[in-house]
């Protein structure tokens, strides 16, 4: 596969690659197609960027929408359009104005969704941060991290917050999610004004507002649940 | 606008169909559940989620029944509305859904209108029937596919005199005509995409 490395400060043409190497600062003034990719220094691109392997360690910026197999994130990432991909690895911040639509998602660092966007994905695990200011629906969700959202839906929702470290800094906080809705629900550390699902289980640190549960509900010592309806069991 | 009565609320919908709330989130995520049916309205909780009635219950007893039958992909496509979807000719030798592009005067083939060509082709293939029959049926069929959705859309195809002419129902639903009228089938439009997949498979291997 033939490598194009990029150093210094550069206006690369848009277009193919096989494989790209950005090193210095790098601005490309349209789309950008690439089979593997890897940013170590800046990289701003004011179309689309479409890649089967992408790994940034520097700053990429990115104008449209990142279409792309494996995204992995150890730097900083801003996409104004919307990002689909197979899987996310966010170990730096990254920040999307658009939709975030993937296999997978994996987040230890911080990833914030702006503009009431939603990230839709098979499967979410999050140790670090993640905000959106929209919807997170996903088959399975497990986080120890925080998560902010407006809702959290899916089969699988597991959050069991006890604050996250990200870059060093340690943010001893509830994850805060208005609505909560899914088959099955395993939650310690979360606000929540509504929590629906089919078997609930609500450990300590929790405050909810309204729960509605139709098959088994679990509520643990230093759980405060308001109010709760439901053809429910209690275990 | 819609009226209270003509909305169901999402705890009566999962009730009353028996799914459980990942499957509703998962054919949202799948696009087989249109985004803009979740209705959202203030209660005394804050917010809760309304559908349309009879939309969303049609709509996922024909999910349950295709489910088993093809991949999620495909389901999307099969209850899409038909608009704003175009398809690539299918690589197959087949007279009728060859000649579609030269017909409708376009590159850019609806799924209905693919589908509904080699449903029609397999159904009058032992029937004697001129190409040119078929193909003025396909002519005056096409504005009318725009709006239909293929899941649960039935085609029966009869003769009146020397025309040939088709009728669409939801459901198999027996249609009885008058004695001028000679029916030649009925076929599924859903039915016909799968089959049209399939042949398209077995050629492409």
């Amino acid at each position: 596969m033939r490598t194009t490395k990029i150093d210094g400060v550069v206006k690369m043409q848009p277009g193919e690659y096989e494989s790209l190497d950005v090193d210095g600062i790098v601005k490309c003034p349209g789309d950008l197609v690439a089979e593997n990719m890897t940013v170590d220094g800046i990289l701003k691109v004011e179309g689309s960027l479409n890649a089967n392997r992408l790994d940034i360690d520097g700053m990429t910026k990115i104008k449209g929408d990142l279409d792309c197999g494996s995204l992995m994130v150890d730097g900083k990432l801003k996409i104004e359009g919307d990002l689909n991909c197979d899987s996310l690895e966010m170990d730096g911040m990254g920040t999307v104005f658009g939709n975030l639509i993937a296999k997978g998602v994996s987040v230890n660092g911080l990833l914030t969704l702006k503009n009431g966007t939603k990230l839709e994905t098979e499967k979410l695990s999050c140790e670090g941060i993640i905000k959106v200011n929209g919807e997170i629906s996903a088959d399975q969700i497990d986080a120890e991290g925080l998560l902010r959202a407006k809702e959290i839906v899916g089969e699988y929702v597991k959050i069991r917050s006890k604050g996250a470290r990200v870059f060093g800094l340690f943010f001893r906080k509830f994850s805060r999610v208005p609505l909560i809705e899914a088959t099955t629900i395993d939650l310690s550390g979360v606000k929540a004004n509504q929590v629906n699902g089919q078997d609930i289980k609500i450990g300590k640190g929790c405050r909810i507002e309204h729960l509605d549960c139709s098959g088994h509900l679990s509520l643990a010592k230093g759980a405060k649940v308001k109010n709760i309806t439901g053809d429910y069991v209690l275990s | 606008m819609l009226q209270e009565s003509d909305l169901i609320s999402k705890k009566e919908l999962l009730e009353k169909t028996e799914i459980s709330y990942g499957q509703l989130y998962r054919w949202k995520r799948e696009r087989l559940i249109p985004e803009d049916w979740f209705v959202k309205q203030s209660t005394f909780t804050g917010q809760e989620t309304f559908f349309p009635r009879k939309p969303i219950l049609q709509r996922i007893k024909e999910i349950k029944r295709l489910k088993d039958k093809h991949s999620l992909g495909e389901l999307a496509e099969i209850l899409a509305p038909q608009s704003d979807q175009a398809l690539e000719l299918p690589t197959l030798d087949h007279p009728l859904v060859l000649r579609l592009p030269e017909l409708l005067e376009r590159e850019e083939l609806k799924t209905g209108e693919v589908a509904f060509a080699w449903g029609l082709a397999n159904l009058t293939k032992k029937s004697r029937v001129l190409q040119v029959s078929l193909e003025n049926l396909i002519l005056r069929v096409a504005p009318v596919l725009a709006d239909l959705e293929l899941a649960g859309t039935i085609c029966t195809v009869f003769r009146v005199g020397s025309s040939l002419n088709a009728v669409f129902s939801r459901g198999f639903r027996r249609l009885n005509f008058d004695t001028g009228v000679k029916e030649i089938g009925s076929f599924a439009l859903d039915e016909a995409l799968r089959g049209l997949r399939g042949a398209q498979n077995q050629s492409n291997h």
